[in-house]
């Protein structure tokens, strides 16, 4: 699975996007994010403050419930801030 | 329509040039740039991007501005990378036949440019770094919006 990750997210794993072998029993973002923090303690730093990220499937936005498949392309990222 | 994202400066002669030259359709044109505003002692801001999906939000947020007003053209360039105060950021040109139209929703386009487009500013100082948090203020815009809407 492509995981991709921005701001102060990809400061703190230090990486800007990696591809990972994740377990099939995981099928939703917020599973995805619990994985991930259950790995690496860099990951669950980064998730700690859950409620200021945002996720994309495939470049579009969508919930923690969202099913996910080994070909996605997953982004995680804070609350937008352009213009 | 045009969605440049980029880390290259924007000339707006040139680019009302380019806007021009799709179409002269229009008796009304609305430009609307956004800078790096020189805050005391900012040094730079790092403008963080997903170009993919800022292309698609982009193109989903001009087509609802669409769907609202009678428009002609529509023009955009958003920068990316390490700018320096007074840079600029952010170009929105817009052709309608009345300029109420071209007006509202350049208007429009700016409030959903800053709070649903994959960017992410982050301020440099000196002595710190600062991520820009996502606004209340700018928030309550999307909603007024949505109000309209209903």
């Amino acid at each position: 699975m492509k995981l991709k990750y921005f701001a102060w997210i990809a400061e703190i794993i230090d990486k800007r996007e990696e591809i990972l072998e994740i377990p099939s029993e995981i099928e939703t973002i917020g599973q995805l994010v619990n994985y991930l923090s259950s790995i690496d303690e860099t990951y669950k730093k980064a998730f700690e403050k859950r409620k200021n990220i945002k996720f994309a499937v495939n470049q579009v936005l969508v919930n923690e419930n969202e099913l996910i498949s080994k070909a996605d392309e997953i982004a995680f990222f804070p609350p937008m801030t352009g213009g | 329509m045009d969605i440049n994202i980029t880390k290259e400066d924007f000339d707006l002669t040139k680019e009302i040039e380019i806007f021009n030259q799709s179409s002269l359709d229009h008796g009304a044109i609305s430009i609307f740039i956004g800078k790096v505003r020189p805050e005391k002692n900012l040094q730079s801001m790092h403008i963080d991007c997903y170009p993919e999906m800022a292309q698609k939000k982009i193109k989903s947020i001009t087509e609802i501005a669409r769907s609202k007003w009678t428009l002609d053209n529509i023009r955009i360039v958003h920068r990316y990378g390490s700018l320096k105060p007074n840079d600029n950021i952010v170009l929105v040109i817009i052709g309608s036949s009345h300029r109420s139209d071209s007006m509202s929703a350049n208007e429009f386009i700016m409030d959903y440019l800053k709070s649903s487009a994959p960017f992410w500013k982050k301020e440099i100082y000196s002595d710190k770094e600062i991520w820009i948090e996502q606004k209340e203020s700018d928030l309550k815009k999307l909603y007024q919006w949505e109000k309209l809407s209903l």
